[in-house]
């Protein structure tokens, strides 16, 4: 048949109306035309759980404090019998209530003794040019720390769909966490199908390749045992993990997407599976989950897998006798391209602070602390521990320890097969104390080359920051085809350099320069302008206002332009007086996407405007959640200019102050989309 | 303002009514939303019949009315997801009829070639018919024809060769 017969015939695909419509629009046009019913959604954001987290940390971060030194062994290893492993677990520490490092509950998370905007740095300079999927098969990694290693995240986008867990969705009276895909066609946009998370799990991320998106829902053993009526325990403390792939995405007749794969990966007192804990590379989804064991009881541990259920045996475990943590650790590899073969490695100990990088995994412990009063530079040590999956099991290659701590996955880079780790002391608080000394360090560790461990290879322990000051973010910089190899670190307050270092022969870091400036940036966003490495520096102002910063960060290392303080820019913007805005993306915990064009760069960014509404009673604020559109231009003489302000009419607007942290715009072959409580075209 | 009787409205509904719905079931791939749109588009006429010169006007008017509105649906259609969602089930399952099969390739073309496509192949319009309606030059219109069919024929290779 000739295509063009094809496409006439095709007409007939068309089914026919339900509904002969004459007399009805007749009727209408008389009276009132009548309004479609439609639904309507509505979510506020999960807060009392950001609350209870923050006190959690808080009462932790006390306990935590309190405990004392343990002797150090180097060497893992496994339970050999039932009292082994019972003796382990008995030797928790009380004192602590329960012993865990408190970067694992939220990553970069602000709890007790962190109250400034948290430590931070962005994405993969190199996946600044590719967040623009072009083709169908493309899934933006604006998000990833590690080019093709995906990260969790609650959206994932191509070149036509937006993969989205929607949070808070109105359905039939009840509020339901959706994952929904929709259509992305030149600006418009169009729900293809949605999934209802079932009731009890408290958090849903997502992950995506070319071949699959996988959903994750999980909850946090604080739940669990916040509850008075334990009943359900059991149906709440596990991970479902949901993979849908792409080339087979069906669709009920009412619209409900099916996974091609369900997995239940039951934790007991499901701890903390953060988000930050799931990834997924071209053949494997990662997932580094824990569980908090409680009561002394020993935990079932157990795995289904669709209707198989397997028993990881204690000989399996290993451990650190010298270990204050008794979370217990899974590391579970689902091999996509093998029929989801499963691989596991488990531990007790923690993982606060987890590196993913295409052959391994890096997870931080930290073992030594001496409290917050003490006067020692460094007041913890953190093991590094190397797991290789890059054959068929998952294998141990050693591990190391250093002086001081490993905030957040970005203090770590995987360059030419040596880990990169930045360690900072831990005067966290954010209480400045210029008496007090600064020992911030870089580490570059390999695998020892005749036995089993890691090794540190180059290290820079001097000249990072003056007296008392602390780390803000860190960015590695890094491109193993080009030969692109700097890291940028930010330090904070008395002159608030930022510095950028580079290794020698690879190995050896070293200070190439810093640049004293105002306030800091604790998010760092590499970009290329004109083959040029920029810096935009996303932080506080000397006036504590939010700020935009360029740097030129190639041949020398300066300032492009002055800050774009966001606040006066939007008000200049809009010509009202009475409105403001602020930066409302969420630290490193939401990514940012920055689109490259020959003539400069776009940037998308959340904002929250308000305004101030003075009235003889009262004076009020109204608060919109809104987009802000920038151009990036170094060359310009105003570098960072206003493109687009979308006001809240596109927008949630609230009257009550409701910080709702699902915005965020994107940009999918060629249109900018607006993500938040709806889904919509920007242009 | 001439209000139109009963009965000559349900004369032009008959007329027209098929070649909206298709137009924006092209667009919106539910029949609850494209009902919506046919709806829409017959008030909106009821309201300016009379400020519509001839018949061809009329025609070109409807089909840009419907169109616009298609794409209001689409733009507003975070407001009433839940119902967009019912009809989108098919073209995701594998069993897919061949016409079916091409009229998702049609639906999935961006809006410009869609558009040309549909009233050439589905509405029987000439190209000059179609630079009136859209306002375009025919060279224009020809141009996004030539590159709709271009892009189907690419599909279906790659079908074929699947």
């Amino acid at each position: 048949m000739k295509l063009d017969d094809k496409i006439r015939k095709s007409k007939n695909a068309i089914p026919e109306m339900k509904n002969d419509l004459r007399k009805q629009i007749y009727s209408a046009s008389i009276e009132e035309p009548k309004k479609t019913k439609r639904f309507s959604f509505r979510f506020a954001y999960m807060g009392f759980m950001a609350l209870l987290l923050l006190g959690l940390g808080i009462f932790i971060g006390f306990s935590v404090n309190t405990l004392k030194p343990a002797s150090y062994s180097n060497d893992s290893q496994t339970f050999r019998t039932e009292a082994e492993f019972e003796d382990f677990l008995k030797q928790e520490p009380k004192s602590s209530g329960m012993g865990f490092d408190l970067d694992g509950l939220l990553p970069g998370a602000t709890f007790a003794g962190n109250a400034e905007k948290g430590d931070t740095a962005t994405t993969d300079a190199n996946s600044i040019v590719e967040t623009q999927p072009t083709d169908k098969s493309g899934t933006s990694e604006a998000n990833v720390q590690v080019k093709g290693v995906d990260e969790a995240d609650y959206l994932k986008y191509d070149a036509d769909k937006l993969y989205y867990v929607h949070p808070n969705v109105m359905i039939k009276d009840q509020k339901q966490t959706v994952f929904e895909i929709w259509k992305l066609n030149e600006g418009f946009t169009a729900m293809v199908g949605h999934y209802v998370i079932a009731t009890g799990y408290l958090n849903t991320a997502l992950v995506a390749n070319k071949t699959h998106v996988v959903v994750v829902n999980y909850n946090t053993g604080f739940y669990s045992w916040y509850r008075a009526d334990k009943a359900d325990v059991k149906l709440l403390d596990n991970i479902e993990i949901l993979i849908f792939e792409k080339e087979k995405i069906k669709v009920s007749s009412e619209g409900v997407l099916e996974p091609n794969k369900r997995i239940i990966m039951p934790g007991y007192l499901t701890l903390s599976t953060d988000q930050k804990y799931l990834r997924l590379t071209d053949k494997a989804l990662l997932i580094n989950s824990t569980s908090y064991i409680t009561d002394g009881n020993i935990p079932q541990l157990q795995y289904e897998f669709d209707s198989k259920t397997e028993t990881i045996t204690k000989d399996q475990i290993s451990y650190y006798k010298d270990s204050y943590n008794r979370l217990f650790n899974i590391f579970m590899k689902v091999d996509l391209n093998e029929d989801y073969k499963i691989n596991t490695y488990h531990w007790f100990g923690s993982s606060p602070t987890v590196y993913v990088s295409h052959t391994a995994l890096y997870y931080t412990e930290r073992t030594y602390n001496y409290g917050i009063n003490t006067t020692a530079v460094y007041t913890s040590k953190t093991r590094i521990t190397k797991l290789d999956f890059s054959g068929n099991e998952i294998v141990a290659k050693g591990n190391i320890l250093v002086e001081g701590e490993v905030r957040n996955q970005w203090y770590m880079d995987e360059f030419e097969g040596r880990l990169r780790v930045v360690v900072a002391n831990s005067n966290r608080s954010g209480w400045f104390d210029e008496e007090r000394p600064t020992k911030h360090a870089v580490y570059v560790i390999q695998e020892k080359e005749f036995e089993k461990g890691l090794e540190i290879v180059g290290s820079l322990t001097e000249g990072i920051g003056l007296p008392g000051e602390n780390i803000k973010s860190v960015r590695f910089n890094t491109d193993e085809r080009s030969g692109l190899n700097v890291l940028n670190i930010v330090t904070y307050r008395t002159t608030d350099p930022l510095y950028k270092i580079l290794f020698k022969d690879g190995i050896q870091p070293y200070i190439e320069a810093e640049l004293k400036v105002p306030g800091y940036s604790f998010y760092l966003h590499p970009i290329v302008f004109e083959e040029k490495q920029i810096l935009l520096g996303i932080g506080l102002g000397g006036n504590w206002q939010d700020k935009l910063s360029l740097y030129n960060n190639d041949d020398e290392l300066t300032q492009i332009g002055t800050d774009f303080l966001i606040d006066y820019e939007v008000r200049k913007y809009l010509g009202d007086e009475s409105i403001g805005a602020w930066n409302s993306t969420q630290s490193h915990l939401e990514y940012i996407d920055v689109y490259g064009f020959e003539e400069g760069h776009l940037f998308g960014m959340p904002i929250e405007i308000y305004q101030v509404k003075t009235s003889a009673e009262e004076v009020k604020y109204v608060h919109y959640k809104s987009y802000m559109m920038l151009c990036i231009n170094p060359n310009c003489k105003t570098p960072i200019s206003i493109w687009k302000v979308f006001e809240g009419d596109k927008v949630a607007q609230t009257d009550t102050y409701e910080r709702l942290n699902n915005y965020r715009v994107i940009f999918a072959n060629g249109y900018f989309y607006g993500v938040g409580r709806d889904v919509i075209g920007l242009n | 303002m001439k209000r139109l009787s009963e009965e000559q409205f349900y004369e032009k509904y008959e007329l027209y009514v098929q070649m909206i719905y298709k137009i924006a079931y092209s667009y919106l791939k539910n029949v609850n939303y494209s009902e919506d749109v046919v709806q829409e588009v017959f008030l909106k006429y009821l309201n300016n019949h009379y400020k519509l010169a001839s018949l061809d006007h009329e025609k070109y008017w409807l089909i840009r009315v419907t169109i616009n509105e298609s794409k209001n649906v689409l733009k507003s259609s975070w407001n009433t997801k839940v119902s967009v969602m019912e009809e989108n089930s098919y073209p995701y399952q594998d069993d897919l009829s061949e016409e079916k099969r091409f009229f998702e390739m049609i639906y999935n073309l961006p809006d410009k070639y869609k558009t040309v496509i549909i009233l050439y192949y589905y509405e029987n319009l000439s190209i000059k018919e179609i630079s009136e309606v859209l306002n375009f030059s025919e060279a224009a219109v020809k141009k996004r024809l030539e590159r709709a069919r271009n892009i189907l024929k690419e599909e279906e290779e790659k079908n074929e060769i699947r």
